[in-house]
Parts: structure tokens; sequence; C-alpha cells
């Protein structure tokens, strides 16, 4: 198994022109652990896996493997394997001379260059595909490939730039949890690439959320999800409400919330108003019925924006109609 | 496969600086000296002496005509071939490829073959005692010679419209010849323009075709020689030069930014082929259409028929009997032969090889000058072939370099680079990025990327280029005009001093053994590129 080796950014800057990419960027990566850098496009974290894996040089700060800073070294000889998007398999190899090639640059013996990719193959399940091209593999048998060419390598630090984008949604949510199953098998020290808040919450020990090149919050996904530090995260890591009151904002998650039906018999204002929990007047716009819960829109005045966004769970799948003036009680909220 | 990293990074510098080394000694040490040569009275002498007032004249008037109609019978060809739905399409489709890997000189000596005083048809048939060297033969001459180029730029253009569109001008009502003048028409128009400023460089700089069925029609490419082998006139000869190199460079700046602005234009109307049926042209268009094309292949195919013909003809126009004589008189030739296809193997060979190299630092790397040297391997194509051959030898002749294989080198490589670099630039431009990160992610070093990824993913521009400029190389005349010596013969001048002395059996003899030799070299190398096609992978 691989050695398990730390990572830390410190104060990276990077910019393209006049564009700041990534500005005073600081990240500890724990050995061995899975770090997700999660934001929206464009929002500089894919700058910082090309600052990692040496393809771009950072104006200001450092990339340190081990502790060793990494300025100056090419590429090529940095030891990070990297896992792109495209996957860049070599469409002119096969499977099994993709994942010879860099173990030859390294000019390992034939035999033990032989014996490691099998033993990897036969853990990524690809073992019986090794004599196919690149455009002969489904896509997720790509990705396993190209996860399997980096890590034959023995990298000391894995990058994954969105490797499951190009998946369609079920194949997704399979290769998600082989993902990480690999990831704890071998061991090793990753960084993970996405926009995709799902993604981020399931897979990572960690999860860095960035906005505009500038770190917002680190933390485990729990921490993130139910303690954002501001505004941004909030609305980024799952979808918020937000509530302005008394000079402060609380964010509450939309199953934080419950509606009832004004006038159904179940509730009245009386009662509502002697809870200590919070108690919103409003009225159904629409509903979507997404299966386990169903997702209301609701106007209400006391939510910024005049919307708020109410999940409710269902086992009958009945909805409250369009146009029905509801209470929102707010069972949990967090003040940002 | 085995390779040192370090050894591997540092190989790939010294390549890029060898790269760089040779842009400089190359192309812009020669254009220095053609600078710097001519004496102020010459270009006083050049620019009020009515002689050149009259080659000026007549190099604008036969480019502009020439350029007009190579690109309307490239386009209308391409138009009948891509979806004039003609009949044989396939056979019609091959024949501008075939006249394209066809050497040069085949043109200008079937000419005098077949329009000259004994021409087969003006003497044989119409019983003439005229001929058609002048305006008019150079006319039929540079249509026929670069309508192909024009026809290939067209063929790609009409390929990125999408049908769709025709359709439903065709849906509204529109009449099939509507839907052409407003919708296909104008949608080739970028396509069109860009044939037109290629074509009109090439036909300026034109060397082969003037030289041989010019006759008194004197044009500038033509002048640049004539004043330095008859009057020994080197500085109004560099003048002619950097005369005729000013509206090349117009056209090429020009050029260029046509295909930038297409580049972006054909994004916004989205060139993707719909598998919709093609919208069927009427009986009437295809027969027309179909006419067309064989009279284009008809003047083609009798291009080849009149230097065999040639070839085996005792005395051309005054005595037809069967002869073997001037075939087997070829072996007098072997060492211009050798030369030729030497000179022509090794240049396509390192052109291809530098504008390789120079394409992958320019697009694929931050090495330094990639900017100055992307313009640099693009120059050439603006200067003239006569001029650059007069430089490279003025260049020699200064810095006392008498090698004549090695200047005849340079100079066709030179020449070829703007065309190799082009298609090498665009066949890279294909192969995404992430392919060399994930190399280099994998322990390679930047020559390793070039040499395990790039190159054989690449065959098919590499082989085009190399093929490309291997024809041209054989068939070269205007850049080694200067440069050939008694110790370096090559096929295509003597093609060209026969034609003149009269010699025409022993004329097309040679030339067609040469052309003969250089299909059979093609063949083999379709036959490689095949071998290696079956391995590659096909999105």
């Amino acid at each position: 198994m691989a050695e398990r080796a730390s990572l830390s950014l410190e104060h990276l800057t990077f910019s393209f022109g006049k564009v700041d990419a990534v500005n005073d960027f600081s990240l500890e990566v724990q050995p061995g652990s899975f770090t997700t850098l999660l934001g929206p496009s464009g929002c500089g974290k894919t700058t910082l896996l090309r600052l990692i894996s040496g393809f771009l040089e950072p104006a200001q700060g450092c990339v340190k493997i081990n502790g060793i800073d990494q300025k100056g070294i090419a590429p090529d000889r940095r030891k990070v394997g990297m896992v792109f998007q495209d996957y860049a398999l070599f469409p002119h190899l096969t499977v099994e001379q993709n994942l010879l090639y860099g173990l030859k640059i390294q000019k390992k013996p034939k035999d033990e260059a032989y014996a490691l990719i099998h033993q990897t193959a036969r853990l990524l399940g690809i073992a019986n595909l090794l004599e196919r091209y690149p455009h002969e593999l489904s896509g997720g048998q790509q990705q396993r490939v190209a996860l399997g060419r980096a890590l034959v390598l023995k990298p000391l630090i894995l990058l994954m730039d969105e490797p499951l984008s190009s998946l369609d949604a079920k194949l997704r949510a399979l290769v998600r949890e082989e993902l990480q199953d690999i990831q704890r098998d071998f061991g090793i020290t990753t960084v993970y690439v996405t926009h995709d808040q799902e993604e981020a919450l399931s897979l990572s020990d960690s999860i860095a959320v960035i906005n505009h090149g500038v770190l917002q919050q680190t933390g485990t996904p729990q921490n993130v999800y139910f303690r954002p530090a501001n505004k941004f995260v909030a609305d980024f890591v799952g979808r918020a409400n937000f509530i302005e009151q008394g000079g402060g904002i609380k964010m509450v998650r939309p199953e934080w919330m419950v509606l009832r039906e004004i006038g159904d018999g179940h509730a009245d204002d009386s009662r509502a108003a002697t809870d200590s929990t919070l108690c919103l007047p409003g009225t159904v716009i629409s509903f979507a019925f997404l299966g386990e819960s169903i997702r209301y829109r609701v106007k209400c005045e006391a939510v910024t924006g005049g919307i708020a966004v109410v999940d409710m769970r269902t086992s009958t799948g009945d909805a409250i109609p369009a146009g029905s003036s509801v209470i929102l009680s707010v069972q949990n909220s967090y003040d940002l | 496969m085995r390779h040192n990293m370090q050894d591997g990074g540092r190989l790939f510098v010294m390549a890029w600086g060898s790269v760089v080394i040779f842009f400089i000694l190359c192309v812009l040490v020669p254009l220095f000296f053609i600078a710097f040569t001519p004496r102020l009275e010459d270009f006083v002498s050049v620019l009020t002496s009515e002689r050149w007032h009259i080659a000026m004249k007549n190099t604008a008037l036969i480019c502009i005509c020439s350029t007009f109609f190579s690109v309307l019978i490239g386009y209308v060809y391409a138009y009948a071939v891509v979806r004039g739905n003609v009949f044989l399409k396939t056979f019609f489709s091959g024949i501008p490829i075939l006249h394209l890997i066809t050497p040069p000189f085949v043109g200008g000596l079937s000419f005098i073959l077949l329009f000259g005083r004994q021409g087969f048809v003006t003497h044989t048939l119409l019983g003439l005692n005229v001929s058609l060297y002048g305006f008019w033969g150079l006319l039929i001459a540079q249509t026929l010679c670069f309508f192909p180029i024009a026809y290939l730029i067209c063929v790609q253009t009409l390929h990125g419209i999408n049908p769709s569109l025709e359709q439903s001008a065709r849906g509204m009502g529109a009449s099939g010849a509507r839907v052409f003048f407003t919708v296909t028409l104008p949608l080739s128009f970028p396509g069109i323009l860009s044939a037109l400023l290629f074509i009109a460089v090439s036909v300026l700089s034109d060397f082969g075709n003037p030289m041989i069925v010019g006759g008194r029609f004197r044009v500038l490419a033509v002048e640049i020689y004539t004043q330095l082998t008859g009057w020994l006139n080197a500085g109004v000869s560099a003048v002619l030069g950097i005369v005729l190199m000013v509206p090349s460079i117009v056209l090429f700046v020009l050029q260029n930014k046509v295909l930038k602005a297409n580049s972006a234009k054909i994004a916004t109307i989205g060139g993707k082929t719909s598998s919709a049926p093609r919208q069927k042209a009427g009986m009437g268009a295809r027969i027309s259409l179909t006419a067309f094309c064989a009279l284009v292949t008809l003047a083609i195919v009798a291009q080849f028929l009149a230097i065999v013909a040639g070839a085996f003809q005792k005395l051309w126009g005054i005595n037809p009997a069967f002869t073997l004589a001037h075939v087997s008189g070829v072996v007098r030739y072997v060492s211009e032969l050798r030369n030729s296809l030497g000179f022509a193997f090794v240049s396509a060979l390192l052109s291809t090889a530098i504008a390789c190299l120079a394409a992958y630092a320019t697009h694929r790397t931050a090495m330094p000058f990639r900017r100055s040297l992307d313009v640099v391997a693009q120059l050439p194509s603006a200067v003239p072939g006569t001029l650059f051959g007069l430089a490279v030898a003025l260049a020699a002749n200064a810095l006392k370099f008498r090698n004549s294989a090695v200047l005849i080198v340079i100079a066709m490589t030179v020449g070829f680079l703007p065309f190799s670099y082009r298609i090498l630039s665009s066949t890279f431009a294909q192969l995404k990025t992430t392919l060399d990160d994930g190399a280099r992610s994998l322990g390679a070093d930047r020559l390793h990327v070039l040499t395990t990824i790039l190159v054989p993913l690449s065959t098919g521009g590499l082989l085009s280029s190399f093929v490309y400029d291997f024809v041209r190389g054989v068939g070269t005349l205007s850049a080694v005009i200067f440069l050939v010596s008694f110790n370096t013969p090559l096929a295509s001048v003597r093609i060209l001093n026969l034609a003149e002395q009269g010699d025409w059996g022993k004329s097309a003899a040679l030339a067609l053994i040469l052309t003969v030799v250089t299909f059979m070299i093609l063949g083999m190398g379709r036959y490689v590129e095949s071998r290696f096609k079956k391995r590659i992978w096909s999105e």
C-alpha cells in the first residue's frame, strides 16, 4: 500500500492576467485522507489541482508534499498522480499499455511491472480488459483504467478532476461508492475536485468550499452542512432558506421546516403561537414530487427573497395543493 | 522506449534550440541579405523603367484572373461533388487529389505538347501554326494547376454547412437555385475568401508555369530569374523580389485574419453535418454539373496522356512513329533523378520534422520564442520561391558556403515549412491537451510526450505533410533554380531545359519516369500508413 503523504498548501496565489484565480489559499490535507475541493465552475479549483500537480507554478506561496517545497519540480517528477475529467487515456495504446506507460518511463523491470499491473487491475476489476483499446470500454471502465494508470506508480498524492462528470446519473452513484472503497484500500492521500455538493458530502473526509479563488470553509461534511461559515457555503452546500431576525441571519434547510395547511383541523394558530418554534404564514406556489419527499415552493414574506423551499417526507405522495394557505413551522435553524 | 528522463528534458530543450537556430540561419539570415543587396539606384531604375511597370501590371493581371478562375472552377467542382449529387461522384472527387500529388512540371510540359507551336490541339488537330504561349496559355495552365487547392478548401467549407439549413430554406418554398444563391453560396464565402487569398499568393510566386508557357508575357517571378541569369543584375533582381513580396505579405496577413475570423464564425453557425438526407439536386443540374466535372477531368487526364504520348513518339507533331528511344535514354539522367528524389525526400522529412517540433512547442508548451516562431514558420509562404532561392544563393555566396546539395535542401525545406506547420498545427489541435498532461503526470518529459503520444496519434497529418512536400520537392523549380550546380543537376530543371531546347521526347520521357517513380513512392507511403492506421483509434 502506498505511503501516506501529507500535503499542505500555504498562501497560494495565482492569476491569469488580471483575473485572480486563486488568492492566498491555505489548506492542510491529512495523510491518507480524502479531501474535496468544492465550488462553482470558475472558482479556481482546477487551477489549484494544476498548482499541486506542477502544471502551474504559484505566483506566491508554496505547495509542500511531506513538508518538502515542490517549487521548480516539473510535473513529471512530482510523484503526483492525476485522473482527468475526460480520463485522457492514450487512444492508441491498449489498457495494458496505458497502465504500463509510467512504469516504462521509470524503467521498472518487466516482470515486476507486469506483476504490479495485474495486481492493480485485479483490485480495480479491469483484469479482463487489458487487451482492449480505450474506445472499446464503457465510461465507468475508462474511469477505472485512468485511476489504475495513476495508482500503479504509487504516487504520494492522487488528484482527481471531476472524474464522475462524464458518467450518467445511475453509474455515477455506483462508481462513487467504488471510488471511496478504492481510496480506503490504497490509503492514498487524495484531493478531489467537484462542483457537485452531493458527491462532495458523500465521498469526503474533509471538504474545502471555494468561491472566487478564496477558501470559504474547511471541515467534515457534517460540519459544512450543519454549520456553514457563511451564506455562500450555506447556499452552495445543499439548499438553504434565510430568515433575517433581530440583526442576524438564520439558515434553515428545507427539511428543517414543517408545513401545516390552515383549516385542515390539524393546525391552529393559537397552538403554534404557544410553541417556542418559529411559525410563519405562507401560500403554496407549487410542488415537485421527488420520490421520498415532496419539495414545496412557498410564498413567505419573512424569508429572504420571498420564497421558501420546504421538503416534506411523504409515504402516501399526497401533497398540499398549490394556492393553499399554510403555516411554516421552523424545527431547526443555524445562526450565521 | 528507453528514456532517461533528465536527458529527455535536456534533449527537448536542445531540439527546440536547434529549431530556433535553423529558423534564424535559414530563414531570417537569407532574407536579411536580400534586403541589403540592392543599391538605391536599383530601386530607382525598377520604379521608373517602363519594362518593370509592364511586368508589374502583367503580374497583377494574371494574379487576378488566374485566382478568380481557379477558385471558380474549384468551388463549382466542390459543389458538384459535395452537394450536386453528380454521377461517378467518388471518381470525380479523387481527380483533383490525383492532380495535387502530380509533380507540377507535368502541367507545363503537357501544355507545350498540347498547345505549343507543334501542339497536338493547335497544330495536329486544328492545323494552326500558332501557339497559346502568353496570357491565355498562362491563364489556362495556372487555373488547372491551382484549382485543386481551391477545391480542397471549398469541399471543407461545404461539408461544414449544415444541410438542414438548406432543407429548411427548401421547406419554406425556395427553389433549388434560390437555395443555392441565398443560403449555400453566402455560407461558403469564408471558404471562398480563404481560397482566393491562398491561391493569389501562390499565383504571385508561381515560377514554373510563366517560365514555360508565359512566352513574351513577362511576370515578376520570372524577371527575378532572368535579371540574374541574363544580366547578372542581383540588385534589380532583389528589388523585383521585394516589390513582389509586398502584395504577398498583405495577402498573407489578410488570409491569417480570415482564417481566425472563420474559426470563430463556424463555431456560431454550428458546422456539424447532421445525418439528415441531403437535398437532391434536380436532374438538369445533375447533368450539367457532371458534364462540368467530366470536362475538368478530361483536361487533367489529357495532361497525363500528352506526357505518355510524348515520351513514346519519335518527334512530337512531326513524326508520330512509336519509339522506346526516349524512355531508354532516361538512363543518362540517373543522377538528375537520384538528386531530385533524394533532395525531395530529405527536405520533406526535414520540414515535416521541424514543423512537428515547432507546432508542438508553439501550441502546447511554454518554451521561449514560441510566439515569434509561430510567425517565422509561416513567413516563407509570403516569400516568392524565386526570391528565397536568390536569398539563399546570396547569403551562401557572402558566407562562402558552396555545398549546393545542402543549399537546395535548405531552400526546399524552408519553402515547405508553412504548409507542414499549418497542417501539423491543426492536427495537434484536434488532440486534447489532457493527453499531454496525463503523460506528464505519469512521468513523461516533453520530448517523450511528443514521441510516444502526439506523433503516433498524428500519423495522418504527418504523412499528408510529407507526401505534399515530397511531391512539390520533386517538381520544384523556383526555389532551386539559382542553386543547382554542375554537381547537383535536378530532374525538374533538366525537364525545363530539354523542353526549352525543343527536345520534347526526352523531356516527356524524363517527366514520365519521374512521375511514375513518385507515384510508386507515394503508393508505398499509403501502404505504410494503412498498416499504421489499423492500430489507431477512431472516435
